[in-house]
């Protein structure tokens, strides 16, 4: 029904548009997961009942979001380095975007599962509970996953620079 | 990117990590989605959906919340005008029959001076501290509700407060801080002194009203004596509704026709009311208005009656020209509904040329005020109109589907901020030369665009300030 449709679009779209945001950081790229996991739940939909859209939204939002993370390191990597070297004089915002960077990059290169619920722990703020319903694994494996997560993680933002 | 702190040190979970994680976490966290980017978003998924796009959709909570709105103010509109067609108290005021004779109504008691009709939220009479934005005073009817009064304590803390905004602060006062008989009343105007041994002296006049070519201009003018106080005093003003098909007390919000106990008059000290009238169609020539003086501890006034045709604006007298002026420019401040074609080159106009013998200056400072007046809101709207445009440009975002019309206004400026209110949070947008900061307020605060300033209200309505 059209009606649905659109409730469900008005209601977990910028749910699923804030979790794309904030895993890419950039509109263009949102607006592409957006579209991506909206066409797909469209079509699974007229298969499939979906009785927990919330859960299925952020699921996909989550992880087409990831794998365009990881898209976007292989083509755009060398753009970035050309583009960091040429700044003369980088200000404290340019630095702090520099590093947010750096830092999506490093989840990116986290496996599948270990970013998914990091993304979803830090970035969507879910609860253990929340992670497992949403990947459809156990609260223990979450937090199993995070902690691999959250040390790979410090390990490369703590000695960043030595990473050329 | 963000200069404000940063409200996301204490996030949940926060703890479980360490210095440089958090740090990169909360920045991920800061920045919020750009709006007009998530709107499009939303936009194009709705499109996935069976069935015609509803454009108004595209808008829903913001079309919702303006429809709550409307229909909130519409059940305030008719209650207000319910309590107007069903005063408390039967108006002992009403000519039975019709028939108006000078001091049709006559016949009350000193403690029944006025139909007891209250304006929406009233505010005390303290003058000065303080307001609640109190509702400007409607139209009433004249068939159903013909007596009317206005309270004879000037607001004298209204000029000063508005002088202050203008000429020290340099701002635009808020509008519904602005008390349009307090500007009127800050001026003295020459009005008899009473005779006849009458404590009061009343001067009436009528002419068109400068901004409502359709509609008069009644002034009522009170002057005490000059050697005595005069206590427990109340005006009474009696429409005939053969000729004034209805009117409005202006300024005195929250107040008006508000039963009066009895005021008391300073020595020669005067007060000005205005009201505006819907003449009626009748060619009838009798008066429009009878007005009488009470008081508690005396007899009552005798009853004056205003009639004759209404003079053309500018051959009424300086002092009601001025006064005139006054009100409109009060109305423009408060952005009233009532303003018609207000305009301040017309409040300069109309007050530069009933200046008269200024003794005290006051007038001419008056001229400061409009221009000040007169350039503020210019600024801002030419500031409104650029963060418009700003937005626009900065995403090829197309607003203009959204409202009416084309062309940049406050509306249409509203709307595109409306858009933006997505989970309970408004996410506004700055547009630089550099680049676009996107920012966020909650759900009840206040933000920028630009220099716009942006009130977001507990329902998640938005008001550019």
């Amino acid at each position: 029904m059209a009606t649905d449709w659109d409730r469900i679009v008005r209601e977990h779209g910028p749910m699923v548009y804030g979790t794309a945001w904030r895993i890419l950081g950039r509109a263009a790229d949102a607006e592409d997961v957006v579209q991506d996991v909206f066409l797909q739940v469209h079509q699974l939909q007229q298969t499939h009942p979906v009785r927990y859209w919330v859960a299925l939204l952020r699921r996909l939002a989550a992880c087409r979001a990831l794998d365009r993370l990881r898209q976007r390191r292989k083509t755009v990597s060398l753009d970035g380095l050309q583009l960091a070297s040429t700044v003369d004089a980088p200000d404290a915002a340019l630095l702090e975007r520099e590093t947010t960077e750096r830092f999506r990059e490093a989840v990116a290169q986290l496996p599948r599962r270990e970013g998914e619920v990091f993304c979803l722990r830090y970035f969507e703020e879910l609860s253990y509970q929340q992670i497992a319903e949403t990947l459809s694994i156990t609260a223990g494996a979450a937090a199993a996953a995070l902690h691999k997560a959250r040390a790979k993680l410090e390990a490369v933002l703590v000695e960043p620079v030595e990473r050329e | 990117m963000d200069e404000r702190p940063n409200p996301l040190e204490e996030r949940p979970f926060a703890h479980e990590l360490g210095d440089a994680l958090r740090a990169a976490v909360g920045q991920v966290r800061a920045e919020g989605p750009p709006a007009a980017s998530l709107a499009r978003s939303l936009e194009r998924a709705r499109r996935l959906g069976p069935g015609r796009v509803n454009p108004w959709l595209r808008y829903h909570r913001a079309a919702t919340a303006a429809a709550a709105a409307a229909v909130l103010m519409l059940t305030f509109g008719l209650l207000l005008i319910c309590a107007h067609f069903e005063p408390a108290a039967p108006p002992q005021v009403a000519a039975p029959g019709g028939g108006p004779s000078p001091g049709y109504g006559d016949g009350g008691t000193e403690t029944e001076v006025a139909v007891s009709v209250d304006h929406g939220p009233g505010r005390t009479h303290g003058e000065g501290s303080g307001y609640s934005g109190a509702g400007e005073n409607p139209f009433v009817e004249t068939e159903h509700n013909p007596v009317s009064t206005f309270p004879l304590t000037a607001d004298t803390a209204a000029y000063r407060d508005v002088r202050r905004a203008l000429l020290e602060e340099k701002r635009l006062p808020v509008p519904d801080s602005v008390r349009v008989a307090g500007l009127v009343n800050a001026f003295s105007y020459s009005y008899p002194l009473p005779e006849n041994g009458d404590p009061v002296s009343l001067t009436l006049d009528l002419a068109e009203c400068p901004w409502n070519s359709a509609h008069h201009l009644a002034r009522v003018g009170l002057r005490a004596r000059p050697d005595a106080a005069v206590e427990g005093a109340a005006v009474r003003v009696a429409f005939n509704p053969r000729r004034v098909a209805a009117y409005r007390l202006i300024g005195y919000e929250g107040r008006g026709s508000r039963q009066v106990g009895g005021d008391a008059l300073g020595p020669g000290r005067s007060v000005t009311a205005l009201y505006e009238i819907v003449p009626g169609k009748s060619s009838d020539e009798s008066e429009w208005l009878t007005v009488q003086m009470r008081y508690r501890n005396g007899p009552s006034g005798a009853i004056r009656a205003l009639s004759g045709p209404a003079v053309r604006f500018a051959e009424a007298p300086a002092d009601f020209r001025f006064a005139a002026a006054a009100a409109e420019f009060g109305l423009l401040l408060r952005d009233s509904e009532y303003k018609g074609r207000a305009a301040y080159a017309a409040v300069r106009a109309a007050a530069r040329a009933a200046l008269g013998a200024d003794p005290d200056g006051r007038r001419a400072e008056f001229l400061a005020l409009v221009d000040a007046a007169d350039r503020l809101t210019a600024e801002r709207k030419l500031t409104r109109a650029d963060a418009g445009r700003q937005l626009i440009k900065s995403h090829g975002f197309d607003f203009e589907d959204a409202v009416d019309g084309g062309g940049i206004v406050d509306d249409e400026l509203d709307q595109a901020e409306a858009v933006a209110v997505t989970e309970n949070q408004l996410h506004f947008e700055k547009a630089r030369a550099d680049g676009i900061t996107v920012g966020r307020v909650g759900a009840e605060g206040v933000g920028n665009v630009g220099d716009v300033e942006v009130n977001v209200s507990p329902d998640l309505n938005v008001a550019l300030a």
